[in-house]
């Protein structure tokens, strides 16, 4: 984590001189600390670790791709639907078993325009989508099955 | 040449990126619910955001600027679904009969 912290410190300073790196050392280290300490965040490396990463990665990859389609076919919609839209609510149960991989879904949701997830609680979601042709299977998207093989 | 290729293709993303966010303040007037709104404006987060920066990526060159840009993205990614759930979820707990908005399904 100190070596994260120390990047982004390198990043945002944007030049490398002893200075910015002595300071760089101790703000990373006194984050890190903090981090350790009051919000008990743990980076511990285990072994697959990598592997997940990788396809971690092509995760992400997706959830670009699938937002930057999402927001071409809300905008579509906004032109030749308007007012006219079937707006739902939808509840349906994720089948992830822990507590990070549904956060990831929930957000993925949100940030892929035309869905919004209202709340996801004990691996039960509720999602709101602007028009109902946007909720087609849902409860089985493309994300989940990326992340349940993330979990395995 | 090279630069020349590069500056139009950023300028292609910029204006495009441009006329997302038109999209997503006409999506505000042309919706007429708060949730149905907040899809408008989610586009301009994903899509014009995205526009916008690779854009600006494209203009700059890859340098210390463009990597800033990244992180940009980042933050920006990680941030903008928590305040919508947030959003949403008080429009949706808070209004006295959501039913009359939307259609309501359990699956």
């Amino acid at each position: 984590m100190p070596i994260l912290f120390f990047i982004l410190w390198l990043l945002l300073a944007g030049e490398v001189t002893l200075h910015v790196c002595l300071w760089g050392v101790v703000a990373s280290a006194l984050l890190s600390c903090f981090c350790h300490q009051v919000l008990g965040y743990r980076l511990s490396p285990r072994r697959g670790t990598l592997g997940k990463g990788l396809s971690f990665l092509k995760y992400l990859g997706h959830l670009v791709a699938e937002m930057l389609r999402a927001g071409f076919v809300v905008m579509r919609l906004i032109y030749t639907r308007g007012r006219k839209m079937e707006p739902k609510l939808i509840w349906f149960d994720t089948t992830l078993k822990t507590g990070l991989s549904q956060a990831i879904l929930a957000d993925s949701i949100t940030l892929t325009a035309g869905t919004i997830t209202v709340l996801a609680e004990d691996g039960r979601f509720l999602v709101h989508t602007l028009d109902k042709s946007l909720g087609e299977g849902i409860e089985d998207c493309e994300f989940q099955r990326r992340l349940e093989k993330l979990e395995a | 040449m090279f630069d020349g290729i590069l500056t139009v293709i950023g300028l292609a993303f910029l204006l495009f990126g441009l006329f997302v966010f038109f999209s997503a303040v006409l999506g505000l007037y042309r919706l007429d619910y708060v949730l149905n709104r907040m899809h408008a404006a989610a586009v301009g987060d994903a899509l014009g955001i995205f526009c916008v920066l690779v854009g600006l990526i494209f203009l700059h060159g890859w340098s210390l600027p463009a990597a800033k840009t990244l992180l940009v993205f980042l933050f920006l990614w990680l941030t903008s679904p928590v305040a919508s759930h947030l959003i949403a979820e008080m429009e949706v707990f808070t209004i006295s009969d959501i039913r009359k908005e939307c259609e309501v399904e359990e699956r």
